[in-house]
């Protein structure tokens, strides 16, 4: 360790621009990594990710004719015959599709406008708000369709000027709801359970707003008991599938077709389009490329500066030698000095990334196409996942090999005689 | 500079991958900025787009017993009463047509013997006013509104021009005729009226092949489908509209089962509709800028190491009459040359790459002109930031006491 800060105080500038070098490489990686992460790591309400697989859209082709074909989303009645029958999830729910911007006030008073999400009464068995006054409206209430409303603490605040406000009345498109519970602020980061309003829509009557029998206006997530009975409940609806599908060719001339519906977070972070399947492949592999670059030019830097660092260093490689240390040995130390180094830069670039995110995050996090105005709200408990660590980790014992492995490898292997009588090129 | 061969490998090929890279970005800025400049055809400025929601029967303030026209009346009416208010210049009714919305329609038309097919706007007349449309010929707003109230269809200009996969090689609207326009599979005859110039689909996009139809044609039912209503606001009296409007919503625009719950502003509509495009820009930019520094923190490293080893050639140099400044431009010197050299290869690939269309912004061509022009700029970027990461370096070097130096030897 004396050795590692005497080295860095022989040489400020280089040392300093080395540190600044790999933090900055650090950085930008990292902020790469927390886009992607945002939308695959667990956090609540969506605190079952890595256990959900999510249905988005729905496709349908027409057996008589060529290449006819529909797409929208699902209706309720191919909910209940393809998702809600299966055995092996723990719980699947249907909601609606995006959501929609509603007015809402109380008699005689200012309209707001609202994120209004629609769902079935499962939804919060899915997706774990945070309920701090009331409870979610119950089977009973999405059967007969009782116009019960989820709030959130800044609508209760807007429309009651209080978060104590299950069982007060207000107008959603001025139909009267009654509150049913309110809830913490959810973050559009979370675009599954996102919603400033939760209502079933069995009350709007969604239900019914339906192209033919299986194209509707729904969504669907499933939440399996563990990721490991992925392929089982895609089996298993494969095979409820192909029994509607079935009937659905004798009865309608039609057939779903799949796209490898459903899909896991990561799949369905890229999904954009219902008409076709996204591929995650090529969306990993530019993200690659992407880390490629911003490790690659850092690297090169460094490793330059390493090497000029080293040439001082070659009489005391060289009489280490002449004393019996193998190269591995001294390709360790060299390597393992660096580390120290590396981390300590990486450690200042996670911390410039993290206060970067929650400085910039609205900004930097904006979703694309989103159909609500607001930004999304980013909290500690997004970015600090114990996953963005260990990229963090990984990012800096790359950036230490690809800038010091080379120059180590060659320090290590000059002749003893030729460094010790200083001649170092 | 042969010397420190090994170095200036390491040096070179950075300055290679970060040249290509450079390339790439700003040839998409290139790209992006020649399609953002280029005329939108249409205007929304001081324009606003009014959510009218109908009430359902869920609802105590639903009216039993609307008839379709009923309905009709109820929309005409709060038409009436936007118009009459002193600061709106113009309001329509619209089926997915408003600019930057997301949600569009097709038809497909034939002409003779070309089928085309273009985004479909059914819309009031005074939809062209609203968002300003312009004939090819300079007609105006109103001009052409009066041509949809005849019930003539308004292309534009270009819709039969890819029509039958011609490719840009159909005619133009002038070159047709214009009472020979008819649905593929259908005889009765439209009338086309001026062509209009190609509104573009959005600030980001190139593809503007559209048709306007008024309720004259679709019949005045299709008032009925048209759920958007946009007004043009006079420049002067734009502020505080959105408040006025909502304060009157339950009073002034609440007629039958309609009421209007939303005022939003299309630089809001914009803005949101454009997300996507202005975040990628920014992580361009992003990007752009940490490859730079790198250049100038890797070369501020290396040519600060590299004058410490050099202080006896240089003191030498001095000793021989060399001047600071010139001192100084040889080290510059040697960056420049070592960019000049890895920029031939960063060339090549850059060719490679655009003529494998991994470049495809824009209309997706490839042009020498383009090449050069972006080649060029990520050059003049590399060469500034080459200059100042040896500037600090170098000033040290110049500094050197010949006397100090050479007595150490």
């Amino acid at each position: 360790m004396k050795q590692i800060i005497y080295e860095l105080k022989s040489q400020p500038v280089v040392s300093g621009v080395s540190i600044i070098g790999t933090a900055l490489a650090i950085f930008l990686i990292m902020v790469v990594v927390m886009l992607q992460q945002v939308k695959v790591v667990p956090f609540a309400p969506e605190s079952a990710r890595d256990r959900m697989l999510h249905w988005r859209g729905m496709s349908i082709h027409y057996v008589d004719g060529d290449n006819n074909e529909s797409n929208a989303y699902l209706s309720y009645g191919a909910f209940e015959s393809l998702l809600l029958p299966l055995k092996i999830p723990e719980n699947v729910t249907a909601y609606s599709a995006g959501t929609e911007a509603m007015s809402a006030n109380t008699p005689n008073e200012r309209m707001y406008q609202f994120d209004v999400q629609q769902t079935d009464h499962r939804f919060f068995d899915v997706f774990n708000l945070h309920f701090i006054n009331g409870a979610p409206y119950t089977e009973a209430d999405f059967e007969s369709g009782l116009p019960k409303a989820v709030i959130t603490r800044s609508v209760a605040r807007d429309l009651f000027g209080t978060t104590d406000a299950a069982g007060r009345e207000f107008l959603l498109n001025t139909a009267p709801y009654t509150v049913a519970g309110v809830v913490d602020e959810v973050s559009t980061l979370a675009d599954h359970a996102y919603g400033q309003i939760w209502i079933p829509f069995t009350s709007t009557g969604l239900q019914e707003n339906t192209w033919n029998s299986e194209l509707g206006m729904l969504n669907a997530t499933i939440l399996a008991r563990s990721a490991s009975d992925f392929d089982a409940i895609r089996d298993e609806i494969s095979r409820v599938g192909e029994a509607l599908n079935s009937q659905l060719r004798e009865s309608k001339r039609m057939e779903i077709i799949w796209r490898n519906r459903p899909y896991t977070q990561e799949k369905d972070a890229v999904a954009h389009w219902v008409n076709m399947e996204p591929d995650l492949e090529k969306n990993r592999k530019d993200r690659m490329i992407v880390f490629l670059i911003l490790l690659i030019v850092p690297a090169i830097n460094l490793s330059a500066m390493t090497q000029s660092r080293m040439r001082r260093r070659m009489e005391e490689i060289a009489v280490r030698r002449a004393y019996g240390a193998s190269t591995w040995r001294i390709i360790s130390s060299l390597l393992g000095e660096n580390l120290v180094t590396t981390l300590i830069a990486g450690a200042v670039g996670l911390a410039l990334c993290i206060v970067f995110a929650l400085l910039c995050g609205p900004m930097l996090f904006s979703t694309m196409m989103t159909t609500s105005t607001i930004a999304p709200k980013v909290g500690m408990d997004v970015l600090l996942h114990w996953s963005t660590f260990a990229w963090a980790i990984g990012f800096c014992f790359v950036i230490n090999l690809l800038c010091s492995g080379l120059p180590a490898w060659r320090a290590s292997r000059q002749s003893i005689v030729n460094s010790l009588f200083g001649s170092t090129h | 500079m042969l010397n420190e061969w090994r170095s200036n490998l390491w040096v070179v090929m950075e300055f290679i991958i970060v040249s290509v890279v450079l390339w790439y970005i700003v040839d998409y800025f290139y790209a992006t900025a020649s399609i953002y400049n280029r005329d939108r055809g249409f205007n929304t400025d001081h324009c606003y787009l009014l959510s009218l929601y109908e009430v359902t029967d869920k609802s105590p303030l639903y009216v039993e017993g609307r008839t379709d026209d009923d309905k009709i009346a109820d929309k005409l009416e709060i038409m009436e009463r936007l118009r009459r208010r002193p600061e709106v210049e113009a309001v329509s009714y619209s089926a997915s047509s408003y600019h930057y919305n997301g949600s569009n329609s097709y038809i497909t038309l034939q002409t003779d013997t070309i089928i085309a097919n273009g985004l479909q706007r059914l819309a009031t007349p005074d939809f062209v006013k609203v968002f300003r449309y312009e004939g090819i010929d300079g007609e105006t707003p109103d001009e052409l509104a009066r041509q949809l109230e005849e019930g003539k269809f308004l292309f534009t200009d270009n819709f039969f021009r890819n029509g039958s996969k011609l490719g840009s090689a159909g005619p133009r609207m002038s070159e047709i005729d214009r009472n020979d326009i008819h649905f593929p599979d259908d005889s009765t005859l439209f009338t086309a009226g001026t062509a209009l110039k190609p509104m573009r689909y959005d600030d980001y996009s190139t593809w503007d092949v559209a048709v306007l139809v008024g309720p004259a044609v679709a019949g005045n039912e299709s008032l009925l489908f048209m759920k958007e209503l946009c007004i043009r606001v006079r420049p002067d009296m734009d502020k505080g509209i959105v408040d006025q409007l909502m304060e009157e919503a339950q009073s002034q625009f609440h007629v039958g089962n309609y009421l209007l719950t939303n005022v939003q502003s299309f630089d809001d509509i914009r803005r949101n509709y454009h997300t996507f495009n202005t975040s990628q820009i920014r992580n361009y930019v992003t990007g752009m800028s940490f490859l730079l520094l790198n250049i100038f923190l890797g070369l501020l490293g290396i040519f600060w190491f590299r004058t410490q080893q050099r202080v006896r050639e240089i003191a030498l140099r001095k000793v021989n009459g060399a001047t600071d400044s010139s001192v100084f431009r040889r080290l510059v010197t040697e960056g420049v040359i070592l960019l000049c050299i890895a920029t031939v290869p960063a060339l090549i690939t850059d060719y490679f790459l655009a003529t494998h269309e991994i470049a495809t912004w824009a209309d997706g061509y490839f042009g020498w002109g383009r090449l050069f022009i972006c080649a060029g700029i990520a050059f003049l970027l590399m060469t500034l930031m080459v200059v100042l990461g040896i500037w600090f370096p170098a000033r040290r070097a110049m500094k050197v006491n010949a006397a100090v130096a050479l007595a150490n030897e």
